[in-house]
């Protein structure tokens, strides 16, 4: 039985075998500078989080809009979700510290942990995109 | 058993999310590009060696784009992408 074509094929001929397949897609650099945009808008999105779309419908016990806040977007304590202060504060219009009261909280914060300075910038950060509240 | 959990490689980075089994899988695609003609991977021989290949993508991208290797398998996303939707 014959095995045709391929008892030709020279060793030597593999590269070239394998790079004529090579180069089939052609991209401008134009399109190329799209795509690597649109790949650090992804790679930022993906490292905001897990890739979902804000949660919709009604919370099962509250029976209030689902909104996209800390609470529900990471997995807490249904005990903590449940909480009428939590709650309250949780639905409060976004608030961003500003000014002095940001610097003392930083100056507080920070003597205490040098770390927590990185954690009331996520706050703040968060605070901006309508996700948490702070006060 | 253990149950098997997607890998987290690549500075963290779940290749399998992206859609990919393996980081030699995003430089297999990589290396397939031509860029207005000029060819990700020069060296014929490269294509031999995964190791070679592999360097010639992250040179590639880092000395024409400025792009790091860890937002590789991102573009390799977008591109794996854009050519399933044939645009």
């Amino acid at each position: 039985m014959s095995v045709g074509p391929i008892k030709e094929t020279h060793a030597s001929q593999v590269p070239q075998l394998i790079t004529s397949v090579a180069g089939r897609f052609n991209l401008t650099s134009a399109l190329m500078q799209r795509v690597i945009k649109e790949a650090d808008e992804f790679a930022e999105l993906r490292q905001q989080g897990p890739l979902q779309g804000p949660k919709t419908g009604r919370h099962p016990l509250t029976n209030v809009d689902k909104k996209p806040t800390l609470l529900n977007e990471y997995k807490i304590p249904q005990k903590i979700k449940t909480d009428p202060e939590l709650h309250e504060i949780q639905h409060r219009e976004p608030v961003e510290l500003k000014g002095p009261a940001l610097a003392a909280l930083r100056t507080i914060y920070g003597k205490l942990d040098p770390t927590a300075i990185a954690l009331i910038d996520k706050v703040q950060d968060l605070a901006k995109k309508g996700v948490y509240h702070v006060r | 058993m253990e149950n098997q959990k997607p890998q987290e490689k690549q500075g963290g980075i779940n290749l399998q999310l992206l859609g990919f089994k393996s980081p030699m899988e995003v430089i297999d695609l990589l290396a397939l590009i031509k860029v207005d003609g000029d060819p990700v991977v020069k060296d014929d021989k490269s294509f031999l060696d995964p190791r070679l290949k592999a360097k010639e993508v992250m040179e590639y991208f880092h000395n024409n784009f400025g792009v790091i290797p860890d937002k590789l398998p991102f573009i390799a996303y977008i591109i794996k992408n854009k050519i399933k939707k044939g645009s």
